[in-house]
């Protein structure tokens, strides 16, 4: 297995590098540059704009400027004044030595600005997560069970509603429902700002419920229209068949067969939802103001925060390379009929 | 297990809700707030308007504006000037001190002005100080400032917070990192920060070091909440104090008891029609002064195209569409700017007739009858070429651009001339179109500011500022009358109004008629701001430069 996952591993840089590559080109082919919006500033100059761009390191070819994110640029002398003379080696060492860089906008690290806002993100999707997984495979095994009966109609109602419904629209109606009309859940934040310096439990919780439900309703959705569809198909297996042949009573048929065979596939999707931890919640963190990374992110991306959405791209890379090794690595756990080799 | 089925779900999804409760407000407290969060809190450094506004809690002005005028009144600090008008001696305010107890001086000023023309500092705003030649500080209270050349403008263009000398290295180096622009513990403004979270909230107290005095409520926190509907919401159950609204709902809101106040916003709208050869941009000179051949927009090169598009299509009825105080404009002086705005100019009246015939004299007839004019005997096109040109909006004009630019596409096309309408994020049509200079035409709705006629007038009209990469005259007018009245109107001696409006009006004039960007209206649009009804003394007008700015002077009833 060790070999296995080492092969995996390897196999992956390319794709990593391919990766930054790519969101670097992209990023810095979309209209603007950090100093654009600067411009509408009367008092802003061509020369000072240029004389900015070239502090930032903006002047430089396209290449040359992921080539410097990649490895940095202390190892070669820089033109700072512009005059066309390198003077003085720069400060950068580049992600492959970790460092992230500085936001260009606060001038703060890029590494620090993204580890102060996952325990945010984190606080999020891992109970949806969790409620996700869990109701999803809860509701998927009880319609299964009660296959054409209402409640099969109920949950098969809900994933499609669940898959259709904008998320946007949905914490907006949740808010709507139960902050405004109902008065009984907060509708931002992730606490209360008046008890900002005691840690209170409950008001932790009140803050989270909205979010954690809309950030879970699609995992749900897609997860319990799985498992149903998982179920009744192992259910036709022969191995099922032989089971009850048998005499195997009914719960050890369920339990010891039927549920571990309709679960094994889920593993596949643990992988993918693992880079959906911190950049899953984007459109939900600004539904909710929750103070996460997918806000941090968004707002980097209109302001043209190069380092920093290549901060945030370099870890949504590695969590997902990390998750499909995971992901590749359970299922071939789970099922005996897949190898390592 | 079905019988369990029911109650199980009703256990998962809703017993939290019945523990919850939202948490009442502070009566002491004043709640705002924001879209986004702050980038930096220092005054030199800030491009977001939330920085902008937050700024002006912390580090105060020397001068404060006349909010319908700009005209610049004296606040922190009065001012003299000298017979040649080269020195500005500046007066501060006895006994001004930050909330750390030190002294606010005329060395904090002087050091506020300075790190602009620092190396060590990066700043948007080193316009400010361009023309300061140097600084001297007479005493405490007193700043003499002297400039290379007159400059009428200098007072009306100084807008930068003041910040404290004493917090920063001498020589600046550590003015781009240094902590307060992170977390400042320090203030000459109404509010103190006293706890920040990052894209969650700011906490502020009341100075009572602040000159104007101690504001009249204690804290103040101002939430980032980023999506407006949910801000309103926020504001339905008491979980912030004020928020901007529509002006449709304005009624609603009155209705459920908030108290709504109005903030005039003075907008303009101009078409701007590309006058340089949009294939081969150009700055207008080099870097040695001398004027580039900036070739001619093979349509709008000719000025006689740009007349028969300013009387191709009615803005009189675009303007009668608008608001309440939408008017017919002459050029970039407000109309509220009476010293300086020329209401002697007459406005081109809607006539295709004339509009035809010039087109026609200009070299542009429909030939083949398809309701398209080519060129024939043009001055800048190929023979041939139709009359067809794409012109920009952006989707955030607002509805009186859009009709503007609705309008202006049917009108046109009845003359002969193909109008591509096309929208574009202002983001990308800024940058891809307006600063490389490659467009045709762009409506765009411009604030006027509250600033001296010289700001928009210079930006629109001067040539020596055109150039490619920068925002700046974007249509290439180049008329060296016009440029030098400019350069007269800001040198001034003693820069009295009277002398300077006649100038401003000749200026209006010239450029009407060579129809450097066709001026299409000024609407005095409102912006909407429901208030709970908890907060009292609200004067949106009586601010320095921010509107909500003032909220030092508010109240809480209990």
């Amino acid at each position: 297995m060790n070999r296995y996952i080492l092969r995996r591993i390897v196999q992956s840089i390319p794709v990593f590098f391919a990766i930054t590559l790519l969101s670097y080109t992209l990023i810095l082919a979309a209209p603007g540059d950090p100093i654009t919006f600067l411009m509408i500033n009367p008092n802003m100059s061509p020369e000072i704009a240029e004389s900015m761009r070239r502090e930032m390191g903006l002047t430089d070819p396209p290449l040359v400027q992921y080539l410097y994110w990649l490895v940095g640029n202390d190892w070669t002398r820089i033109d700072r004044d512009g005059d066309g003379v390198d003077d003085a080696y720069g400060t950068r060492r580049g992600i492959l030595r970790g460092d992230f860089g500085e936001s260009l906008q606060n001038r703060e690290p890029v590494f620090d600005l993204i580890m102060s806002r996952i325990p945010a993100t984190l606080t999020l999707t891992i109970p949806a997560l969790i409620l996700g997984y869990g109701l999803g495979i809860t509701l998927g095994l009880l319609a299964a069970v009660n296959r054409k009966g209402w409640f099969d109609q109920f949950v098969r109602f809900i994933s499609t509603i669940g898959n259709a419904i904008p998320s946007f629209w949905f914490g907006l109606l949740l808010i709507i429902i139960f902050s405004v009309q109902l008065e009984l859940l907060p509708m931002s934040g992730m606490r209360d700002i008046t008890k900002r310096n005691t840690f209170d439990l409950w008001d932790r919780v009140s803050h989270m419920i909205m979010p954690v439900l809309v950030l879970s309703l699609g995992t749900i959705a897609s997860i319990s229209r799985f498992i149903r569809a998982e179920v009744l198909e192992v259910q036709e297996q022969d191995f099922i068949r032989t089971a009850h042949a048998k005499g195997l009573n009914n719960n050890a048929i369920w339990w010891r067969h039927t549920i571990r065979n309709a679960l094994i596939p889920v593993a596949t999707f643990l992988g993918p939802a693992l880079s959906g931890l911190l950049g899953g919640a984007v459109i939900i963190e600004s539904v909710f103001s929750w103070p996460g990374m997918g806000r941090l992110v968004v707002n980097a991306a209109v302001q043209r925060d190069y380092p920093l959405v290549m901060g945030a791209v370099v870890m949504g890379a590695v969590l997902y390379i990390i998750g499909l090794i995971i992901s590749d690595v359970l299922y071939a756990w789970f099922d005996p009929r897949i190898r390592f080799d | 297990m079905k019988r369990f089925l029911v109650p199980y779900i009703m256990v998962v999804l809703f017993l939290p809700l019945l523990l919850m409760s939202t948490a009442a407000q502070d009566d002491s407290t004043l709640v705002g707030a924001f879209a986004s969060d702050v980038q930096t809190f220092n005054s030199l450094l800030w491009g977001d308007s939330t920085s902008a506004t937050v700024a002006g809690y912390l580090w105060p002005q020397l001068f404060q504006k006349d909010p319908i005028t700009g005209a610049t009144l004296p606040a922190l600090a009065s001012w003299e000037i000298s017979e040649d008008g080269l020195t500005y001696t500046f007066t501060l305010q006895e006994g001004v001190m930050w909330s750390d107890g030190a002294p606010l001086t005329a060395n904090d000023v002087k050091f506020t002005m300075e790190a602009l023309k620092s190396e060590n500092v990066q700043s948007s705003q080193a316009g400010q100080v361009a023309a300061v030649e140097s600084i001297t500080v007479v005493d405490d209270t007193t700043l003499e400032v002297t400039l290379t050349a007159i400059d009428c403008t200098f007072l009306d263009g100084f807008t930068l917070g003041i910040l404290p000398a004493h917090r920063f290295a001498e020589d600046y180096s550590d003015f781009m990192d240094n902590e307060l622009n992170r977390n400042p513990d320090i203030s000459g403004g109404p509010w103190i920060l006293t706890e920040r979270a990052a894209d969650e909230f700011l906490v502020f107290e009341a100075n009572p070091n602040y000159w104007r005095g101690q504001p009249q409520i204690q804290n103040l926190i101002l939430r980032i909440i980023p999506e407006a509907t949910v801000r309103q919401q926020a504001l339905l159950t008491g979980e912030i104090d004020w928020v901007s609204i529509a002006s449709d709902e304005a009624a609603e809101y009155a209705g459920e008891g908030f108290n709504i106040v109005v903030l005039q916003i003075q907008r303009l709208a101009v078409l701007a029609m590309n006058i340089a050869d949009p294939s081969n941009p150009q700055n207008a000179y080099d870097a040695e002064g001398n004027p580039i051949d900036q070739g001619h927009h093979p349509i709008f090169g000719d000025v006689r195209v740009r007349q028969a598009v300013a009387m191709g299509y009615d803005k009189d009825a675009i303007v009668a569409s608008g608001p309440e105080g939408t008017a017919r404009i002459v050029g970039p002086v407000a109309p509220v700017v009476t010293w300086a705005y020329n209401d002697e100019v007459t406005p081109f009246a809607y006539d295709p007739d004339a509009a035809n015939a010039m087109l026609e004299e200009a070299g542009w007839v429909d030939a083949d009858g398809d309701g398209v004019r080519e060129c024939q005997g043009c001055l800048y096109a190929e023979e041939g070429a139709p009359l067809s040109f794409t012109l920009f909006q952006t989707p955030t004009g607002g509805a009186l651009a859009d009709t503007s630019a609705l309008v202006i596409q049917d009108q046109l096309r009845a003359l002969g001339m193909e109008v591509n309408l096309e929208t574009k994020e202002f983001g990308a049509v800024f940058q891809d179109d307006i600063l490389a200079q490659t467009f045709d035409a762009f409506i765009t709705p411009l604030g006027w500011g509250n600033s001296d006629p010289h700001t928009l007038t210079n930006v629109m009209l001067n040539s020596s500022i055109d150039a490619v990469g920068a925002p700046l005259n974007f249509v290439s007018y180049s008329n060296p009358e016009v440029d030098a009245l400019i350069e007269q109107a800001r040198t001034v001696p003693g820069c009295g109004i009277e002398e300077r409006g006649d100038i401003y009006k000749e200026i209006q004039r010239i450029a009407y008629e060579d129809v450097a960007f066709d001026w299409v209206w000024t609407e005095i649009a409102g912006s909407y701001v429901a208030f709970n009804p908890r907060i009292q003394n609200v004067n949106p007008y009586d601010q320095p430069v921010w509107a909500l700015a003032p909220i030092n002077e508010w109240t809480l009833s209990n």
